[in-house]
Order: C-alpha cells, then structure tokens, then sequence
C-alpha cells in the first residue's frame, strides 16, 4: 500500500491546514450534515423546486472555495470523485426506476449532488488533517479513550498487515496457473486465517515491546500536538 | 572489582510442549561491558534477551483472553535466576528493572505503535513518570542522537527499514538504560545503514548484551563473546579467542569471520 | 454495502446514529469495566487485519464481486462486544480517511455491519456452538452466524432506505437478498474457514476457546443444529411471507411515507412478475431462506467435518 497514501497533503501550511483539528472535524461533520439536510430544509421554506438547486450549488462553492484555499491540487479531488461517479451514479438511478421518472430524475441528481459535495468535504478535510491531529481531535471531543486506542494502532498497523497481504497475494499469483473460484475463495479463507494468526502474534510482541518500555497497562496522558 | 551490573544464574526455560529454550544459563555482565550472544538458529539468543527485563517468564501479564504469552512456563517458584544491579528481576520488580534494561526487539514495526515518531521515543519517558515538556526534550536528543532530529511528526511507515531501527533505538535510549539487550540489530540493514547503528552503537556507554549473526559486528563491537547452541552455553571468553576457533564455531553452526579468515596466512 | 451520504435523509441518520452510539457506548463500559487497555494493541491490530481483509474480493456469479464484512469473524475471535468495537473503528477509518460510506451514515453503517454483524451474529454463534460442541461446534456456527449476519444487515440497509424515502421498499428488499444470499455464502465460507485454520494452528486465540480439545462432537449434531435453525428460519420467514410487508406498509402509510407511489415502469420479465410487488418479495425471501438454509447447513457440515478428531496437544495451553 502506497505509504504516503493518506499523508501526501496534509502537512501544508496554508489557512486551511493550520486550523484546529477540532474545528475542522466539527465543521466539517455538521457542514456534511446540512447538505444531506438540504432538500428538506429548503422544501420547508421554499416550494420552487429549484431552490434545493440553488442552496446545493452555494454549498458546492463553499467547498470548492475551502479546497482552493487549502492549495490543495484540483487533479487529486477530480480522481477520488470520478472513481466513485460510476457507483453513485447507479444508486443515483435507482430512484428514478423505482419511484417514478417525473420526480425521480430530478430526485436522482440531488442525491448524486449532494453524495460528491459530502464527499468533498470529508476529502478536504482529510487531505489537510495528518491523522495523528484527527486522533488529539477525538480525543479532545472527549470519544471514549479505548476506541482513540483501536483506532492509533489500527491506523499503525494498516500499512504493514496490507503489505503482508500484498505479499500473499503475490506469492500466491507466482504459483497459480489454472485459477478456479473455489480454489480463490478457499485461498482466501486460508489467508484471512494466516492473517489472523499474524496480526495476533504481532499484538502480543507489540505488547511486549510496550512492557520493555515500562507500560502498565493504561496510557500514559500525552499532551498530544507542539 | 565492581559489582556486575548483570547476573544470570541457572536460568532454564521451556515450552508448554516441553522443549527446553534454555538450560541452565549462567554468565555476568559487568559496568559498561559488551558482549556478543552467537549460535546457530534456535539457539535460544532471543529467548535469553526476554529474559533480561522480565518479559520471560511472565505469569499472565499478557492475558488475553485464554492467552497466555508464554505463562505455561516451568517455574517452580518464582525464584529469581537474572538480577540486574543486584534487584533480582521477578514479578514485583519489573518497573524497576524495565528502567535499567532497553530491549530491542528485532523488528522494528514490533516496537513502533505510535502515530508519529516522536510520541514513540516520548513513550518511554512519559511512562517512567517525566512531565510532557520533559519527555518531550529527551525524544527529541534520543533523537538527534541516532541523527534523526528532522522526522519528529513523521508516522513510522513513511521512513525507511534502517530509519525504522534508528528511531526504535532512539526509543529505548530515551529510557537511558545501563544496560542495553539488542536482538539481531544488524539485520536486514543495508550496508550503510549497518555501519550507521554500528557507530551510534560504539559511542554508548551503556552495557550491551547482543544476540546477532554479525559475527564482523561482534569483532568490532564486543569483547566477549558467550555461545549459546541449544540453549546451552558452550563457550564465554574473549571475543579474539572464539571468533578464531574454527572447530568450535563450525561444529555449532557458524563460521569464522571472513575477516580473520582473510587476514590468516595461507596454509 | 457501506451506505454513502445522501441515500440517506436526516431523520433515518439520526435514529440510526442514536441507536448505535447507544449501543457502542454500552460496548465501551464493558469493555472498560473488564479492564481491555491492555486488549487495544491487540484489538488495533485486529481492526487493521480486518481492514486487510475486506481488500480482498471474490467474484461471485451477478458479474460483480463481494468482499468479505467480518463481523461474525470479528465476533468469533474476539468476542462480541470486542468485536462491535472493532468493526466500529473499523468503519469510522473507512468513512473518514477513504470516504467509503458517509459520515451521516456511520451510524447506519456500524448497525448494520457492526450490531449486527457482532452483537446479533454472535447470538446467533453461540447457541450453535454449544449446542455442537467443540472446535466443529465453533466452525459451524461461524459459518451460519456468517450468512445471516450478511442477509440480515443488508435488509436492515434496504429497510434503512425504504424509510428515508430514497427507495421503493418492496423493490429494494427483494433484490437485496437475493444478492446478499448469495454474498452471505461467500461471507460463510471465508469465515468458516478462517475460524478453521485459526482452531488448527492456535486454539487458544478464539474467544471463549476451552473445550476444543476435550468435547468431541458427532457430525450428525451438526445436522440436527442444522435442521432446527432451518425450521426457526421458516418460522421467521412466513409471518414475513405474509402479515408483514402488509402490516409494515400499512404503518408506514400511516407515518405519510407511501411507499407504493412508485408505477412499475420495467418490463415484466414474465407475466405476473413485475418490479416491486409484495408477491415478488415473499418468493424472494423464501429462496433466498431456503437456499441459504440448506447450502449454509452443507458448508457447515463439511467444514465441521474437517475439523480432525484428534485435538493437537502441542499449542493447547495446560495449567502447570
């Protein structure tokens, strides 16, 4: 797995990146929020179909705006956009077959709007976050400590059980010469056991490498960002 | 004479299927002295290092759920067999002896499990009790003294195998430990980075205890040289008169090193 | 079968949110209470295997491909409550630093995937494997647990969007599980034989693991657990077959959702069928039961029957 995959961006300097943690989160959370909201809140308020049009659209800049602020590069939100286009697009059409076309397409192309400006939201704001400020964030958001624990060695250990796999997979792709899909499928039990078994052995020398280091138990309190 | 900063005694160990690690183990470490652990594989070199900070043989410390990390291991009573500056190292002990003993582990995505590396290297320190801006300046010299003092908030899989194994040096040496137990530090390590943690190795004061198979890193670094086969202890002397008895290493599975092999006139 | 934002509207986020901080947060008090600090390294590291895991994707039949979801696998080796917390983080890591599945929709998400792949798959597991007993016990209920944990969450999901008025419910359903049986197998057997090769090589590592060597089970207590849960499943399915989309829609009518205002605008493949009729649901509940019961019995009886007899003595932990 590409290591830089997640961090390429995020250690900029520009308005954007040095806000808080925090504040980035909970905007970001609660703009996510409004968009979906969107629809409904104008429907109340305004009974012109496309005022839900024109609300999306100042959200829509409103993102765009955060992006270009963040002197984030326009090619990396293109790419992760239209990789999930084709998708949204079919769940985008569903609503339209089975609900009728005379609201279903306008109905459709919401959802389609609102899903890639939700997404772009959360692209921005990880894109400008390195993880280890996400993870002071949540801690700061007072979520509970044992889920910040999962998640920081989660986030550790990704990278190299993905590469094990990786190399599994190639290992296995050397030997393979007429695959079959039982022959895949029970590859793949045996892998996600191997897997299993790794990840545990790798946790208790992982826990033993943290009583070298005089850990009891709980966590030491870290002050967390400079 | 000084007292030995480290003492093992009769140390033995087996598995739950009764295979022996090691038998009766007996060696002294003394201030500042360091000594090369060598032997073939399975020779017990690692097993021995867990010893030296309690790690081995633990009684549920690790318990998880039905799991117990090597807790089906024979011991009578919880008679001491290592002591460390004299404090025999069993159950109760342990926090102080973790203070005086950095363990190295061999791979060094074992040893790192925090978001970035400078929490890692701060983790030892925060643990043993310093205040954050205190641990902070100590991560930040461990550091600078394994010559990575530009990489603070960067998280571990961005830095390369041989940057790995520094920071996780810089780790155990911000617990600044008198002695230091080394698993197989040279391995995997590309020529330059090998003589990179070599030089930062030969500066520090500390006693090192390490198991290796770089022969050419124990003639350079140790005086002593104890070999372990089968979890015994089959020869402890100077490094010179090991690494040159040709009969002894062969018949245990290793070879003389090239070095010495190359410096002896041919016959 | 990670729901994005915007399937879904506000008030369905919201309920869906509440009930699983509501249930996560019990799951953190437990796990707290059982002092787990020294489970996290563990538990971290078990969240990025499952991680690893769900990268892995197994083409089945419909053109598309599956992957695995893991709850009851997560459930199995960690126990339930562990396991929710798992797959919780999980997903949050999934939604947040890869945006598949929105954040509105996390708390749909980890219902689906986490309650009820975790807490509902392992109620499931549990009875199975005492009723069978031994290492066969544990792999067969994984294997079941694994399968209704798939079928069960994805109509959880086409419920959770019938309700935000996004889809025609009765359309959606029918089409869900019949997918999802057939992912559900999939699920199954990568589960099964995880569980199975775990049990080999380090018994020890399963949660609640400590008769495998003693309690030796008969194959034929695999079909007996087999047949009763195909009867409690065809015991499940009629209601549904019958009172319930009725029932449901009428209630829901009466809530202003109408979820009939769709007109069939496919062309009936063959007369009599058309898209989104109640009909059309029951048949495919029922094949969807039926052939899930019986090919997820067969799985697990194979796979229970693979099981060696003999425990291995060597990696059983002993008292000394």
């Amino acid at each position: 797995m590409q290591v830089d995959f997640l961090d390429r961006y995020s250690r900029g300097t520009s308005l954007v990146h040095r806000l808080d943690a925090r504040v980035k989160l909970v905007v970001a959370l609660l703009f996510v929020a409004l968009v979906i909201a969107t629809p409904e809140m104008v429907a109340i308020l305004f009974t012109e179909p496309l005022a839900s049009w024109l609300f999306l659209a100042v959200e829509a800049w409103l993102v765009v705006a955060a992006y270009s602020l963040a002197g984030l590069p326009w090619r990396y939100l293109a790419l992760r956009l239209l990789a999930l286009i084709p998708f949204l697009f079919l769940l985008a059409l569903g609503i339209p077959l089975t609900r009728g076309f005379e609201t279903g397409w306008n109905q459709g192309a919401q959802l389609l709007a609102r899903s890639l400006i939700s997404l772009a939201i959360m692209i921005t704001l990880v894109a400008t976050t390195p993880f280890s400020q996400l993870l002071t964030a949540f801690q700061r958001l007072h979520v509970p400590q044992v889920l910040i624990s999962i998640l920081a060695f989660m986030y550790r250990y990704m990278f190299v059980l993905v590469d094990e796999l990786d190399k599994m997979r190639r290992a296995k792709l050397a030997r393979t010469f007429y695959p079959s899909l039982w022959w895949e499928v029970r590859l793949m039990g045996n892998f996600v056991g191997i897997l299993f078994v790794r990840a545990f052995e790798r946790a208790e020398r992982v826990y033993a490498a943290m009583c070298a280091r005089g850990w009891r138990g709980t966590a030491p309190t870290k002050d967390g960002e400079p | 004479m000084n007292p030995p900063v480290l003492e093992v005694r009769e140390l033995s160990f087996h598995y739950p299927d009764g295979r022996f690690a090691l038998r009766g183990i007996t060696f002294q470490l003394g201030t500042g002295e360091s000594v090369g652990i060598v032997g073939p594989n399975g020779a017990g070199k690692s097993t021995l290092l867990l010893h030296m900070n309690g790690i081995l043989p633990s009684r549920g410390q690790y318990e998880h759920h039905h799991h117990h990390f090597g807790d089906d291991t024979h011991s009578h009573t919880t008679e001491p067999h290592v002591w460390v500056e004299a404090i025999p190292v069993v159950g109760p002990n342990l926090p102080q002896v973790r203070r005086r003993v950095g363990l190295l582990f061999q791979d060094p995505d074992d040893q790192l499990f925090c978001p970035t590396i400078l929490e890692d290297v701060m983790f030892g320190p925060l643990n043993l009790g310093h205040r954050s801006a205190v641990a902070r300046d100590i991560a930040v010299r461990s550091l600078a003294a394994v010559g990575l003092g530009d990489y603070d908030d960067r998280p571990p899989h961005h830095l390369s195998f041989g940057e790995r194994k520094r920071v996780c040096l810089a780790g155990v040496l911000a617990c600044d430990p008198m002695i230091l137990a080394l698993d197989e530090p040279t391995s995997n390590l590309d020529p330059r980075g090998r003589r990179q943690f070599m030089a930062i190795l030969r500066e520090l004061p500390a006693a090192k205890i390490i198991a290796t198979h770089d022969l050419e890193m124990v003639l350079e670094l140790c005086h002593r040289v104890i070999l372990l086969d089968e979890g015994r202890i089959h020869a402890d002397g100077p490094a010179r008169e090991i690494l040159t008895n040709e009969k002894l290493l062969v018949e245990h599975g290793l070879e003389v090193p090239l070095s010495i092999r190359l410096s002896k006139p041919a016959p | 079968m990670h729901i994005q934002d915007g399937l879904l509207d506000i008030k369905t986020c919201a309920a869906t949110a509440a009930l699983s901080i509501v249930t996560v947060g019990y799951a953190v008090r437990r796990v707290s209470r059982d002092n787990a600090d020294h489970r996290a390294p563990l538990m971290g590291v078990m969240a990025a295997c499952l991680f690893a895991a769900q990268m892995m994707n197994f083409p089945i039949p419909a053109g598309t491909s599956g992957h695995l979801m893991g709850g009851v696998l997560a459930a199995v080796m960690l126990g339930p409550w562990n396991g929710l917390l798992v797959l919780t983080v999980v997903l949050a890591v999934q939604c947040v630093l890869f945006q598949d599945g929105g954040p509105t929709a996390l708390g749909a998400n980890v219902l689906n995937v986490g309650v009820i792949g975790s807490l509902v798959g392992y109620a499931i597991f549990e009875p199975i494997r005492r009723f069978v007993g031994g290492m066969r016990g544990t792999v067969a209920g994984a294997v079941v647990a694994a399968w209704f944990s798939v079928v069960l969450g994805a109509s959880a999901c086409a419920i959770e969007l019938a309700l935000s008025g996004t889809y025609h419910l009765a359309a959606t359903l029918g089409v869900m599980l019949l997918v999802h049986s057939i992912i559900g197998l999939g699920e199954s057997l990568i589960t099964g034989m995880g569980v199975a090769f775990v049990l080999r090589t380090r018994p020890d590592l399963v949660y609640g693991q400590t008769d495998g060597a003693t309690i030796l089970a008969k194959s034929g207590e695999v079909l007996v657990a087999g047949l009763a849960v195909a009867l409690f499943v065809a015991v499940l399915l009629s209601p549904f077959a019958s009172e319930l989309p009725d029932g449901l829609e009428n209630s829901l009518k009466r809530l202003g959702l109408d979820l009939e205002s769709a007109e069939p605008l496919m062309p009936a493949p063959m007369p009599g069928y058309a898209l989104g009729d109640w009909e059309n649901v029951r048949l495919a509940g029922s094949l969807a039961g039926g052939i899930g019961t019986l090919v997820v019995f067969a799985i697990a009886f194979i796979m229970a029957r693979g099981i060696s007899s003999k425990p291995s003595i060597a990696r059983t932990p002993h008292a000394s």
